[in-house]
């Protein structure tokens, strides 16, 4: 029965994995510090819950949960257009918060901290993925869609360009390229998986609530991506799969468990600034933060 | 590039190993001589106030039992899981239980978030549990092997607002209410069962440090009593604290069993006023049986039960229904199931437990409860 | 009614002088080094902190268990420039990559935080509650006021200091343009050291302010700091006055908006005035324009 411990540590990564691809779109690629990420993760989420909880099917409420997410990256372009990286930080983080309050406030659409339980599990065409070891599946067939279609944009010429952006906007300008469509593409597409991501989230853990979705959320996936280096799709694979599965021996080992969540905390802070300090470009990255 | 990469599948390596050996080593193999029962509770954070509580209520019992040469001849061990009072790492701690130590009795979660996450894995798993302070509607319900031992807020709230309505003459109150799962589901409740009129509510987000202007709200609208239903006891001192500042505690107050607690009253200083008032599940700490487990929990913990006497005695009996069901029927966890449902009456420490078909106790023994230099029952 | 407006305004004082104590430290750290040190909140948490474990644990007398906290807190941050930022610095990095080195050092300090002091909330039991002083139909306590003229003092303190010292003057050349001010003689490397050693001591103060009014917790700082920069930005972010003003005009905006709008949405309001600012006036109300857009 370990396999099933496995499996789900395998799901958690899969999810995990779709946030930090998505995130690496839109920061390494496009170069945008969208400290948002985990409200888009959170308006998947919910918007998937709701959905199925109301008697859409799964197939049309995942896609719900993307495209809507995805509305709100192209919205939230528009504003932080104009601002350089560390207001861009601050903006899309404050917007996470605003996000956040909605959840726990917006009681008749949320039921607040009651959270949505009784998320029913994904049901495609009668197919059920009941069973966690065919969620599994569901989930790595949602990956490996997520990557392939990640890298098939950033592979091609408009990834280049996008790069170009990120990495000299004015030039790109002046060589006659919009370069607030080719953002709002990049955020609203980084959007739209962390969309997805999060309605897979929902129907694994059957059962959201605000909690699931602050700042903090965001921290691993953020170490991901510079750890496993920027514009490395490969690297953020990687590292996803260290990160996450790192900690885990430690709830083995006996540690109290006030002991092994700063502890991991520990290790994740620690490793970001030893990579910051002495490798900045992270284990693959191409590219170093401008 | 190629020394990077193989580095690279090294460090996957080594993790990869190291997780399979420390679950190896660390899970003991089937059939050894002992009956393992996991154990999910908070054990950090302000939930840890009752979840550590209810843990060492449970290891307390389960070495009694030992010590009566256990189940059948065989010890209980119990394994014990952080589930934060969060959805998230309450599933982790279950698939954990369940998978890799492979156990087929569970006694938790012992916060809202973290039952409702657990319930449908358990009952996938065919794995009993029995849960503890969990006190939102939906519980337990939506499964066949899960249990508890905290009947929902809705019993309770509508004995508080009877009381406050027709004892007191409260007519017009104000509610506080912090945004988390018991807190709310009580006030909710609290709201639909009230009589009178509700004219203002002050609802704040975990970790809010600032109540004047809220509080000076309601002292504006002058109601005749003040609802306060926090979910953390830190918040419930703050904001006494802040009512004190701002000279607001000549109105009469009452609320959840987290306010009116020994906790909230020794920490606040004493603030808590000897007339604010809750509705409690009732357990008589004067019973013989109830004053022996009080005395052991003293004798191996150095300090009284904490938080409330009902749901932190529910440990213990839980423990012991459990056991009792073990005893009965091994590894059957259908059995189990079925031999909750047939108990009838059982006389534990901290009531008489007798389980609907949805998983509730059922339970009517509630009385009043203030704190007065220590603790004072009326009905 | 109107004492129930003297109630806010004074509610929304007390906050912003919270804020202000929270801002003035970063803002001075943020005009000078020119990124946005979050680890700031952690040098106020871990202070109090210590201020905890000195007064309420060791016992030491409170005074000296202020000064020592105060002393810690300079260090740590000066500590922070040193091992951390500087190194940064010398390669050249960005301003976006010491902002997430921040964000790991506010994570690592917040964990030893959780680590050693558990997640409970911690209280320094120096001063009593008590009703607080009427004034005009609205209460407030002599911490509360006390408070209010620590930012006070600190504001005109900061404004003389950056005026009229030669640090203070140093300092704001290298704020406004630091390849000038080296051809002047000023080393740049110095001003940073320093505004990290000042700006983290007024961190220390506002720890020992804020955990007497509210309390410790381990996440004080990530909490403290949103707000603070939030406020630093409204201000105008370059500008420390710019913040202090910020910071007061949040705390007031904060009360007078959950008299009228459900109280769960507080925080909301912080962050969505932010988001109004960002979009329309980057810059802050005092800052200066071409700081904010490319």
């Amino acid at each position: 029965m370990i396999e099933a411990y496995f499996i789900h540590l395998a799901i958690l990564v899969g999810i995990y994995l779709i946030l930090a691809l998505s995130l690496q779109l839109a920061l390494g690629y496009a170069g945008l510090i969208n400290l948002g990420h985990i409200a888009f993760f959170a308006i998947g989420a919910y918007v998937s819950a709701l959905l199925t909880l109301n008697g859409i099917p799964f197939i049309i409420a995942i896609l719900l949960a993307g495209i809507i997410s995805a509305g709100f990256g192209f919205l939230l372009s528009i504003p932080t257009n104009k601002l350089k990286g560390d207001y861009l930080a601050l903006a899309t983080l404050a917007f996470t918060f605003v996000v956040y309050a909605i959840t726990l406030n917006w009681t008749s659409l949320t039921r607040g901290p009651l959270g949505l339980p009784g998320i029913p599990k994904p049901s495609i065409f009668g197919l059920s993925f009941s069973s966690n070891l065919s969620f599994l599946v569901l989930t790595i067939i949602i990956v490996l869609l997520a990557y392939f279609i990640i890298k098939r944009i950033v592979d091609s010429p408009f990834g280049k360009v996008l790069e170009a952006t990120r990495d000299n906007e004015l030039a790109t300008k002046v060589l006659g390229k919009n370069t607030f469509k080719i953002k709002s593409i990049a955020l609203g597409t980084s959007a739209f998986f962390a969309g997805i991501a999060g309605s897979l989230y929902a129907h694994y853990i059957t059962y959201i609530d605000p909690s699931s979705f602050t700042i903090m959320q965001l921290i691993p996936i953020l170490c991901i991506v510079i750890i496993g280096g920027l514009a490395s799709l490969r690297g953020t694979v990687i590292a996803t799969i260290i990160l996450i599965l790192l900690p885990e021996p430690l709830r083995f080992i006996g540690f109290p468990s006030s002991v092994i969540g700063p502890m991991r905390q520990i290790i994740y802070a620690l490793i970001l600034l030893i990579i910051l300090l002495y490798r900045p470009k992270g284990f693959f990255g191409k590219v170093e933060l401008e | 590039m190629m020394k990077k990469q193989n580095k690279i599948y090294l460090t996957i390596g080594i993790v990869a190993v190291v997780l399979i050996a420390a679950i190896v080593m660390f899970s003991s193999p089937k059939g050894e001589d002992t009956i393992k029962i996991g154990v999910i509770a908070p054990l950090s954070g302000g939930p840890a106030l009752w979840g550590q509580g209810s843990v060492n209520m449970i290891q307390l019992a389960a070495e009694e039992i030992n010590s009566q040469s256990g189940i059948d001849g065989k010890n209980i061990e119990l394994i014990i899981e952080d589930g934060k009072c969060n959805p998230n790492d309450a599933i982790t701690a279950a698939q954990k239980l369940i998978n890799v130590d492979n156990v087929k009795y569970i006694l938790g979660g012992h916060c809202s978030p973290e039952t409702t996450a657990i319930v449908p894995v358990v009952d996938k798993a065919k794995v009993f549990l029995l849960a503890g302070v969990t006190s939102t509607d939906y519980g337990v319900s939506g499964s066949k092997y899960a249990f508890r031992t905290s009947p929902p807020t809705i019993d309770q709230a509508e004995i508080v607002a009877d009381v406050a309505y027709n004892k007191y003459n409260y007519k017009k109150i104000a509610l506080i209410t912090e945004e988390a799962a018991y807190a709310k589901s009580f006030s909710e409740d609290v709201k639909k069962s009230f009589a009178g009129e509700i004219i203002e509510e002050l609802n704040y987000v975990p970790g809010e440090k600032d109540f004047k202007t809220g509080l000076a709200k309601i002292k504006d609208k002058n109601p005749d009593a003040i609802w306060i239903s926090p979910q953390d006891p830190a918040e419930a001192v703050i904001i006494l604290n802040q009512m004190k500042e701002l000279d607001m505690l000549d109105i009469p107050l009452f609320g959840n069993t987290i306010f009116v607690s020994s906790n909230v009253a020794t920490t606040s200083g004493g603030l808590l006023p000897e007339s604010a008032f809750t509705i409690t599940l009732f357990t008589d700490p004067n019973s013989p049986k109830s004053k022996e487990v009080q005395g052991k929990y003293q004798a191996k913990y150095g300090s009284t039960v904490p938080y409330n006497l009902y749901y932190i005695s529910a440990a213990y009996d839980a423990t012991n229904m459990l056991s009792d069901a073990i005893g009965k029927c091994g590894e059957d966890v259908d059995c189990v199931q079925e031999f909750f449902l047939g108990i009838d009456n059982y006389q534990g420490v901290a009531g008489d437990f007798t389980f609907k078909e949805n998983g509730d106790p059922i339970f009517d023994s509630w009385k009043e409860m203030k704190i007065v230099d220590g603790k004072t029952i009326l009905e | 009614m109107s004492s129930i407006a003297l109630q806010l305004l004074i509610n929304g004082l007390i906050a912003g002088a919270i804020y202000a104590l929270v801002a003035s430290g970063f803002s001075l750290i943020y005009s000078t080094n020119k990124f946005i040190h979050f680890a700031h909140g952690a040098v106020i948490a871990f202070s109090a902190y210590v201020l905890y474990f000195l007064f309420s644990v060791l016992g030491l007398n409170f005074g000296f268990a202020v000064v020592l906290a105060i002393v810690f807190a300079s260090l740590l941050g000066y500590g922070m420039d040193f091992f951390v930022y500087k190194q940064l610095r010398k390669k050249k990095t960005s301003s976006v990559i010491l902002l997430i080195a921040s964000v790991g050092l506010l994570i690592l300090l917040e964990s030893f935080i959780l680590l050693l002091f558990g997640a409970d909330v911690k209280t320094i039991g120096f001063i009593k509650v008590s009703k607080g002083i009427e004034f005009l139909g609205a209460i407030i306590t002599p911490l509360q006021i006390f408070i209010i003229l620590s930012s006070i003092i600190l504001l005109v303190g900061l404004f003389v200091f950056m005026k009229k010292t030669k640090l203070g003057k140093a300092m704001r050349a290298v704020s406004d343009n630091k390849d000038v001010a080296e051809i002047v003689g000023i080393s740049s490397e110095k001003i940073y050291s320093w505004s990290f050693i000042i700006g983290s001591a007024i961190a220390g103060i506002a720890a020992i302010l804020i955990s007497l009014e509210q309390n410790l917790e381990p996440t004080m700082g990530t909490n403290l700091m949103i707000k603070g920069f939030a406020a630093a930005i409204i201000g105008g972010i370059g500008s420390v006055h710019g913040a202090v003003l910020g910071a007061f005009l949040l705390g007031i905006v904060e009360n007078f908006g959950i008299w009228y709008l459900p109280s769960g949405y507080k925080d909301a309001i912080a962050f969505v005035l932010l988001f109004i600012f960002l979009l329309f006036r980057p810059q802050g109300i005092l800052g200066i324009k071409r700081r904010a857009e490319k």
